[in-house]
């Protein structure tokens, strides 16, 4: 059996799993194959997709989705490249919602002992203080200091972010990582917390700023 | 087999949480294994005061109800590899806990480790009764003020009705300065009012402030004065003999130098 | 007089108030937070007491409270209101 291009379905849509190392001439021959002995699997419902385990030029992947296209009546809304995290570039950020309506607004700040647990993206407009909880499956956006608990990607997105005005969580998680800023650090390296973005890239969180 | 002491006071903001961070520190440093467990669920508070409140993943209430093992919950400390925390949840309520189930944790706790100390919230409801449950013995903290030493009481009687007989008592906050001008009482006048032992007085003092800025017990730090009580404290929880201390020993130079300053300008 | 004294002699230190006042308070505390004894306490007293009298159980008072007695300002008191119906004639 060719485990060069694996299928997982998933709540939101499916996930597929690429091998990183063989030529992608012989990958996309794998591929097709893939796709269709699994066209029960796609069927013709709507669905985003997330490709993992593999940089792959737009070209690359507009050739992946093509075959998508012709060989099974799958309707995609959404594609995510989770391996390599486009976020950084005039694209936008990695992981935008493919549900429209996975996203909800809390207007004002979470003090200590609040929580915000959702499964889609959450915005506050106001500030996450020490103590406040914002555990998103989706992205996680500040409209504020963040200076208490965020958790973006909770299901396991590796794609998803966290931004906010001033990050300065006490800790932050996405996906499975787990991550904090030691008080030494910060000081040593002068961080001035200024509104930035936090996104996975090569199994660790990096911190970026935003404008 | 280790033993279960609770920290608990009655009323809040005496020392309870100071106290239980400063005596399980004190523990370690003598060599033993300690597990600290926040039994302030909703307010945890233990955390920052050890500095270890950005490691926090799972809590108390995780372990109780199964969504991870006791240990994957505890967070090292960041000085001695023989302290742990078990951190109170702080976006639940302290419904989610109860007497039988603290037991049963502080009976497998007990197996493996030397001491398991545990911050009791403020209050005589549901929370103090989490936090005694498991008990062997009991250290009231309290500190030379009419509101503290009543609640004091009440809680030494909540205490014995338990089964927690001889609590042994903390006086924390003590000014030797007010003490001399009859301003403030003294150990023997709470004593004689709680009529319980004393474990150890604790003066008022800057560093305890300066180390919870700072995420860091004044047990450790030689030159506090506070943290030479606790200090002195834990030696006399594993059984030492050590003197109460003699509170107005250095102070007196201090306020005799600044007197003598005063008197120049 | 009063005013005299109150001027030169020594003022009470402020811990002796607090710790007066500290004692009588506990006082009421001890004795207030055992509604379960006075309650085991009171159907005892009755049991003794309908011994010798018929009492009418509904009109009872029993509780503790605070009066000034001449040598201490606020002691608790046991006060006990038990109305009598009859004395038990058969004792006699």
């Amino acid at each position: 059996m060719n485990n060069s291009v694996v299928f997982k379905g998933r709540k939101r849509g499916i996930v597929i799993v690429l091998d990183k190392d063989i030529p992608f001439s012989e990958l996309i021959v794998d591929f097709k194959q893939k796709v269709l002995q699994a066209k029960s699997f796609f069927g013709d419902s709507k669905a985003s997709i997330t490709f993992q385990g593999r940089a792959l030029s737009t070209d690359e992947e507009k050739q992946l989705l093509d075959i998508i296209f012709k060989e099974t009546g799958l309707n995609i809304s959404f594609v995510d490249n989770g391996y390599d995290y486009k976020s950084l570039d005039s694209e936008g950020y990695g992981y935008i919602d493919p549900d429209e309506n996975s996203t909800i607004y809390h207007k004002g700040s979470l003090r200590s002992g609040q929580a915000i647990v959702y499964a889609g993206s959450v915005v506050v407009i106001g500030d996450v203080n020490p103590g406040g909880e914002v555990i998103a499956e989706g992205n996680i956006i500040i409209l504020g200091s963040l200076k208490g608990l965020a958790h973006a990607g909770c299901a396991g997105n590796k794609g998803c972010f966290v931004s906010a005005y001033q990050l300065r969580p006490t800790q932050l998680r996405i996906a499975n990582i787990i991550t904090y800023i030691p008080k030494e650090f910060a000081k040593k390296n002068k961080i001035r917390f200024e509104p930035s973005v936090a996104y996975i890239k090569g199994g660790q969180i990096y911190i970026a700023p935003l404008v | 087999m280790g033993e279960v002491i609770v920290i608990t006071s009655g009323k809040g903001g005496v020392g309870k949480t100071t106290a239980s961070a400063n005596i399980g520190t004190g523990l370690a440093m003598l060599g033993k294994s300690v597990v600290m467990i926040d039994a302030d669920i909703g307010l945890r508070n233990l955390d920052v005061v050890l500095g270890l409140e950005n490691r926090i993943v799972y809590d108390l209430i995780d372990v109780i109800e199964g969504n991870c093992r006791i240990k994957q919950a505890f967070i090292k400390d960041k000085r001695y590899s023989n302290l742990f925390l078990l951190p109170a949840a702080q976006t639940k309520d302290k419904t989610a806990v109860s007497p039988e189930q603290m037991l049963k944790l502080c009976n497998s706790l007990r197996e493996e480790y030397d001491f398991i100390i545990i911050d009791c919230p403020a209050g005589i409801e549901q929370g103090f009764n989490n936090a005694t449950a498991g008990a062997d013995r009991a250290i009231v903290v309290t500190t030379p003020e009419v509101s503290a030493v009543r609640d004091a009481d009440r809680i030494i009687g909540l205490l014995e009705s338990k089964d927690l007989k001889n609590p042994t008592l903390i006086l924390n906050r003590i000014r030797q300065d007010m003490v001399k001008r009859g301003d403030m009482m003294a150990i023997e006048d709470v004593t004689e009012i709680l009529a319980i032992d004393i474990l150890g007085v604790v003066p008022e003092d800057e560093a305890i402030v300066i180390s919870s800025n700072k995420g860091e017990p004044a047990v450790t730090d030689d030159s506090s004065r506070a943290g030479k009580a606790f200090r002195n404290i834990t030696k006399r929880i594993t059984g030492e003999e050590v003197p109460i201390m003699d509170l107005s020993a250095d102070r007196g130079l201090l306020s005799k130098m600044k007197k003598l300053l005063r008197f120049g300008s | 007089m009063d005013f005299f004294n109150s001027l030169f002699s020594k003022k009470a230190s402020s811990k002796d108030v607090a710790k007066d006042r500290l004692k009588l308070v506990l006082i009421h505390d001890r004795v207030n937070c055992s509604t379960q004894i006075l309650e085991m306490l009171k159907n005892d007293i009755l049991k003794v007491i309908s011994n010798y009298m018929e009492i009418d159980d509904d009109d009872l008072d029993f509780q503790i409270v605070h009066t000034s007695t001449e040598s201490n300002e606020n002691v608790p008191v046991l006060y006990a209101n038990i109305p009598i119906k009859n004395m038990r004639k058969s004792m006699y």
